[in-house]
């Protein structure tokens, strides 16, 4: 089998981002001391080409790489994925905008740091072009690894290696799961590919363990609970504009996965056995049940918005359960979802970067700390209300058209219970988010208080207006963010 | 290949393996200790791969444990790298030393 450089061209999205990265990597050997600026600046026309080359590719056909047909090809770019990239491009182009500022302020300003970034894409996408088990895990590690490294990387900050530390281990461990699950499944069916899968009706015992076992690994990527312990803490001691790059990522590329997943081998084993129904809907109201109630008790914004992001991943595996149900429209709300997620998380923590003090520490982000920051930054104040008011899932933004699809497409697959746990959940969400607001806007300023420097910069400024922008467009125009997860659904065979 | 030894009993130790390193993971404090364990589960599926390859005479098997041992050593070179950087923080590398955040 020769591989000619034409048949490539479906990779170029990523490609284009390995080559920047490892020249950023290059780089580093001789930059000095100087600004890693440049750096960020190199990343961000990197994925927004990336995500633009994705995007134009839409509506083409299929391309199936190093393989003639579903089931041997281990590489499928089809809409589905051209979508998914897109938009995990664009999670880490808004994350490396937030970036430049933040480094500088926290001291550790490297040009490997949007690598590491780029990297992590690189991984996300394969996870959503893969058409076997095993690429699936090449792409997994490839984003988790570059990913333990990001959180890691104020080195001096002991929060920061506590925080990779305990990723990294729970992180390895859901591997240990994920791996053997999928060679479970390889020894059951003597194939990793999902197409392959999908033709195995009836269960064994050995196939069921292997998909047990892998749902578990999956269950620890996006935090669901109870498989969620780490979360908080990572999220808490992360970098912030990685924290929000991991948050919505991660969870991004896990949950577009799983879809592919369902809508191949696991779809059709659910429905024939009904063993994953129950447990994944289990799963689903632990996970909005849990995370609610514990964001609820938090004093910390950042593990506020970690337990949230937790619950955020329980409403998405309400749409999950729906999709394994066979109804047709859960898939895209999955991803309008997700992009509408992305948007107001990372935004939430593009304020947060923006009031980070240089001494750092868990003091700055405790809810008093940012009395009255809504009257003497009204556009930070502005820009965070419409995060919250986006993430509690209220009109006129992208997050009340999410929950809405989501919830709806769980009762046409007549789970309406599901839909009833996601809105008392969303009810109970409301309360903590709408606290962030009043910290903002109607607590007394502590005198003579330590004020947040609000570290200004061009790059972070623009992230957070972007964030906003969508997170307005969606909530105002969803008609074309709808039209295009629906193609990429389209393309999986619904 | 004489009397083959049945593919099961490949199984049956490998998820012998597997518990072993899982409940390591759970129990043992030191955090090389803990990956070592890590690595253990990773090698348990290592073992399925290459003991189903054979059964099922499918070379992609052998490839794929390639591929895992090229991901594990990955993988050791960035936990290595935070558990040094942990050590230099703390002087330890005993997890329940990791409580600075909690709740």
């Amino acid at each position: 089998m020769s591989i000619s450089l034409p048949a490539l061209e479906p990779l170029l999205p990523g490609l284009l981002l390995v080559g920047v990265a490892i020249l950023l990597l290059m780089y580093e050997v001789f930059a000095g001391q100087a600004d890693r600026t440049y750096a960020a600046h190199l990343a961000v026309v990197g994925l927004g080409l990336s995500m633009f080359l994705s995007l134009k590719a839409v509506g083409t056909p299929r391309a199936l790489l190093f393989g003639t047909d579903l089931a041997n090809a281990p590489l499928i770019v089809d809409d589905f994925a051209r979508v998914a990239s897109a938009l995990v491009a664009a999670a880490g182009l808004v994350a490396a905008l937030l970036s430049p500022s933040y480094a500088k302020n926290a001291g550790h300003d490297h040009g490997e740091y949007y690598g590491l970034i780029l990297f992590a894409v690189v991984g996300m996408m394969i996870m959503s072009m893969a058409g076997d088990l095993m690429t699936f895990f090449l792409g997994l590690e490839t984003m988790s690894i570059a990913v333990y490294a990001l959180t890691g990387l104020r080195a001096h900050d002991p929060r920061s290696t506590e925080a990779a530390l305990k990723y990294f281990l729970m992180g390895a461990f859901a591997t240990g799961f994920l791996l053997f699950g999928i060679a479970l499944v390889y020894g059951a069916t003597a194939s990793v590919s999902l197409a392959t899968l999908a033709t195995f009706k009836a269960g064994s015992p050995l196939l069921t363990l292997g998909i047990a076992l892998i749902l578990i690994g999956f269950a620890f990527k996006v935090a669901a609970v109870p498989f969620h312990m780490w979360a908080p803490d990572v999220y808490e001691g992360a970098p912030t504009p990685v924290t929000g790059f991991m948050a919505v990522g991660v969870k991004a590329a896990a949950f577009i996965a799983l879809l592919r997943l369902v809508h191949s081998g696991l779809g059709v084993s659910a429905q024939t056995d009904s063993t994953w129904i129950p447990i994944l809907s289990a799963l689903a109201v632990l996970t909005i049940l849990v995370g609610n109630v514990l964001a609820l008790v938090q004093q910390n914004v950042k593990r506020m918005l970690a337990y949230s992001s937790v619950s955020h991943a329980g409403y998405l595996l309400i749409g999950v359960v729906a999709a394994a149900r066979g109804e047709a429209s859960a898939g895209s709300a999955i991803i309008f979802y997700l992009t509408s997620y992305t948007f107001m998380t990372l935004g939430a923590f593009g304020v947060l970067t923006f009031l980070e003090r240089k001494e750092g520490g868990p003091e700055s982000e405790r809810y008093g700390a940012f009395a009255g920051i809504g009257f003497r930054h009204p556009a930070l104040g502005m820009a965070m209300s419409l995060f919250m008011v986006a993430l509690a899932g209220m009109p006129p933004t992208g997050g009340f058209f999410g929950k809405l699809y989501l919830f709806t497409a769980a009762i046409r697959a007549e789970e309406t219970w599901l839909a009833l746990v996601g809105i008392a959940g969303s009810l109970i969400s409301v309360y903590y988010y709408l606290r962030v607001i009043v910290a903002f806007y109607m607590r007394e300023v502590p005198e003579p208080g330590p004020t947040p420097t609000a570290t200004r910069s061009a790059q972070l400024t623009l992230g957070v207006a972007l964030a906003a922008f969508f997170v307005l467009q969606l909530g105002l125009f969803p008609a074309p963010l709808l039209a295009l997860t629906k193609s990429a659904m389209l393309s999986l065979g619904l | 290949m004489s009397p083959a030894i049945p593919v099961e009993n490949y199984l049956y130790l490998a998820i012998v393996l597997f518990s072993i390193g899982a409940a390591g993971v759970l129990i043992r404090r030191n955090a090389i200790v803990v990956f070592m364990c890590i690595e253990l589960m990773l090698n348990a599926a290592n073992l399925v791969l290459i003991s189903f390859a054979r059964h099922h005479a499918d070379p992609a098997g052998h490839i794929y444990v390639l591929l895992v041992m090229a991901v594990a050593a990955a993988e050791v070179a960035v936990g290595l790298a935070i558990m040094i950087a942990m050590f230099r923080e703390r002087k330890s590398i005993h997890v329940d030393d990791l409580r600075d955040m909690h709740g």
